[in-house]
């Protein structure tokens, strides 16, 4: 009858215990993304307006947001942009980091180090790099075009524009998602090529049926972070914006829209009902993501 | 000792209480009278936030007269994202600087959020009398002076004399004998454009607008009449238009890599801007130097001549500064000090509103190295005095600036037509003025 409850009472200290070691953690939580959050459900359900002030309107925002071509618009730019960025910048930094890993690279450390510098430029530089080197007439794309007897590509045009956004993500990101993937391949043990060498795998059948698989997980990471952050892409185009305004509208992408539905049409509360949307939607998308992802994981095993 | 502790704090807190009380309760002049005392013998530090160039030498001068008061200047950069700063601080209700820059347009925006000394409180009404009068009324709202001008850039065209003489063109005085020169360089060279038109600039294009006697709007407490799309935008829209069909110009967004380069490298014989454009060629003028000049804007009609304000600011005390008194007159003092005019326009080109200035001796023969000498002081002294000062911005001009410069910037681009880009813009707005909650009439 007493060892029960004792035991209770040890089970209830430990827990009290790992709640005061979360505690920093759930104070910081709770300040930092909880607190906002619910401000930001709070100020969604109502309006404010320059004549009248702010009023109570329910769910009249979100319903707003569902029927609002310019949110949805800058889905299908998202969509495209990730079309873009997504492949590319994982069969590139893939390539890269098997290339490396294959130990026929030179001096391979100095190849990463100099693969992953683009990584340290902040995204404004890259944006405004990038700016100069897009101009029609005196940027340098241009010009090795009409060198070449081309006319100079308009790559702020509609159709190719995710490309150009895309690029300069790509530039940036590919030494640093080609680290992730060089840091997993140097966990497969070498002993494993020794024993595909004696099966007869040459070394490119080696890397794509013994390493790729091996690396699954660390591809799965990386594919879940470029949905996430292709779904919340703002950086880029809004730094390009100033070079074609009229090209890269403020509803270009939906976390630009929610920017400027704040701080642009000063409608604070819209802006809060538009984020709350996208991120529930992110979280959607990252969820049925994952779950696709563990499935093909379970039949390929 | 416990007890102790509590009774400091609470009496401590009483006191602090009580003064704060005796403060609120007497802050007349009385006071101010009396403490003034205290107050010289701390210096006081006031903060300043603008984005233009040469201000150091403007806060030199003004430690120089005031010692007990410390500036400190800062970039917080420029608009838009200026803006949006000072809007989010004033909803903040603190960390605001003690004196901003405030731009024309963006008054009506900011006028009724309170956040704006009234500076007529601290005798701006003393100065004003002395400025040109339809700058200092853009920052007036219900009676209230709530930021005094700096500077008047009204438009006038800045070429480049060596293309000019080289390919024989003349100098415009009307919109049509423009669009000649054009014609005239196109049968020339493919080259060299005869002007870029900044038609994703709602700023720009707003302001070639009003010097065609556009009035999109008029404010009557919270009623307001919206004509985007009138007659002054028609023929705007039939005149740009003929000129990018023909291929005379390009239409991109100002101040790019592209355009810089563009305007340094000769591939545009004119460039239409305020009178701060001097002020730009820091920015990208290598090769170019001192081959440029200044000719006044061509017109519509030549016998009613009109000019248009292309930017242009003033400075606005914030009521948020602990200092609300030295705020209010280091803001009064940034814009009437002749010293200070003066430097801004031989320095940067900057037109002053203050006529003790632009009616010295001398000031018509101020030589402009940027301009190789060129005397233009008498070019925008005119200019200045063919600004309509009855013109109104919107309450929300920052919208409206932003939705221009995308519906006619795309339009320029061949999405559509430029008449089309405006009769999208009228319903646009107003249908953003209304959710606003405005009376919107058509």
């Amino acid at each position: 009858m007493g060892s029960p409850s004792r035991r209770g009472s040890q089970h209830l200290r430990t827990t009290a215990i790992a709640y005061v070691f979360l505690l920093p953690l759930l104070l910081v939580f709770a300040a930092f993304v909880a607190a906002p959050l619910c401000y930001t459900f709070w100020i969604s359900l109502f309006r404010e307006a320059i004549v009248g002030g702010v009023r109570f309107v329910g769910a009249a925002n979100y319903l707003r947001a569902l029927g609002d071509a310019s949110f949805w618009g800058g889905w299908v730019n998202v969509a495209r942009y990730a079309l873009a960025y997504i492949p590319i910048l994982t069969v590139l930094a893939l390539l890269i980091a098997l290339l490396l890993d294959s130990g026929t690279i030179w001096r391979s450390s100095l190849f990463q180090a100099g693969l992953s510098l683009t990584y340290t430029v902040p995204t404004v530089i890259a944006a405004v790099i990038w700016s100069y080197l897009y101009g029609p007439r005196f940027g340098l794309l241009g010009q090795v075009a009409r060198g070449a007897g081309f006319p100079a590509p308009d790559l702020y045009a509609p159709p190719v524009l995710p490309f150009s956004i895309a690029n300069i993500s790509i530039w940036q990101l590919t030494g640093y998602v080609m680290l992730l993937f060089y840091g997993a391949l140097k966990a497969v043990p070498p002993e494993l090529e020794e024993a595909a060498a004696l099966d007869g795998a040459r070394g490119w059948q080696y890397a794509l049926h013994v390493k790729l698989p091996l690396i699954r997980s660390s591809i799965v990471l990386s594919l879940m972070f470029s949905t996430i952050g292709c779904l919340q892409l703002f950086a880029e185009p809004y730094l390009l914006r100033s070079n074609a305004p009229e090209r890269i509208k403020n509803d270009f992408t939906p976390n630009m829209y929610s920017f400027w539905q704040a701080f642009g049409a000063h409608d604070y509360s819209y802006s809060a009902a538009i984020s709350f949307v996208l991120g529930t939607l992110v979280l959607m998308i990252v969820a049925a993501f994952l779950a696709l992802a563990n499935r093909f994981g379970a039949a390929s095993k | 000792m416990t007890k102790g502790l509590d009774r400091g704090f609470s009496r401590r807190g009483f006191l602090k209480a009580g003064t704060a009380s005796l403060a609120a309760g007497m802050a007349g002049p009385g006071l101010i009278a009396a403490t003034g005392r205290v107050v010289a013998q701390e210096p006081i530090t006031l903060t300043f936030w603008t984005w233009i160039g040469h201000a150091d030498e403007a806060v030199q001068l003004y430690e120089a007269a005031h010692p007990g008061i410390k500036v400190k200047l800062e970039n917080v950069g420029g608009p838009p994202d200026y803006y949006i700063k000072l809007q989010n601080l004033i909803r903040a209700g603190s960390g605001l600087p003690d004196v901003g820059t405030m731009e024309y347009a963006y008054m009506p925006r900011f006028a009724p959020s309170g956040a704006l000394i009234n500076l007529s409180d601290y005798g701006a009404d003393e100065v004003v009398s002395g400025y040109v009068p339809w700058a200092v009324k853009f920052l007036q709202y219900e009676g209230k002076q709530l930021g005094l001008p700096w500077d008047a850039p009204p438009l006038a065209l800045i070429y480049r004399q060596d293309l000019v003489e080289q390919y024989g063109l003349e100098l415009p005085t009307t919109w049509d004998a423009l669009r000649e020169q054009g014609r005239k360089l196109k049968a020339q060279t493919p080259d060299v454009h005869i002007i870029n038109a900044e038609m994703g600039s709602g700023a720009w294009v707003t302001a070639h607008l009003v010097q065609g006697g556009w009035k999109p709007f008029a404010l009557d407490g919270t009623n307001i009449t919206i004509r985007i799309n009138d007659d002054v935008a028609r023929r705007f829209s039939d005149y740009w238009q003929s000129m990018i069909d023909e291929g005379l110009i390009t239409t991109m967004a100002s101040f790019t890599p592209e355009w810089y380069a563009g305007h340094d490298k000769g591939a545009y014989a004119f460039w239409s801007v305020g009178a701060w454009g001097a002020n730009m060629f820091q920015f990208f003028v290598n090769e170019s130097a001192g081959k440029w000049r200044v000719t006044p804007i061509p017109q519509w009609d030549p016998a009613h001549p009109l000019n248009a304000s292309l930017g242009g600011a003033g400075y606005s005390a914030f009521t948020q500064s602990a200092h609300p008194k030295e705020a209010a007159e280091l803001a009064i003092w940034m814009s009437s000090n002749i010293d200070v005019a003066t430097m801004y326009n031989q320095h940067a080109g900057h037109f002053p509103v203050v006529k003790a200035v632009s009616s010295a001796p001398g000031f018509a023969d101020v030589q402009l190295p940027q301009f190789g000498g060129q005397k233009t002081n008498p070019i925008y002294t005119e200019a200045v005095s063919q600004i309509d000062p009855n013109f109104q911005w919107s309450p929300f001009q920052d919208f409206v600036f932003v939705k221009i410069g995308e519906e006619v910037g795309a339009a320029a681009n061949g999405e559509r037509k430029l008449s089309e880009a405006f009769a999208l813009l009228q319903d646009q707005i107003a249908s953003y003025a209304s959710d606003q909650g405005f009376t919107v009439t058509t």
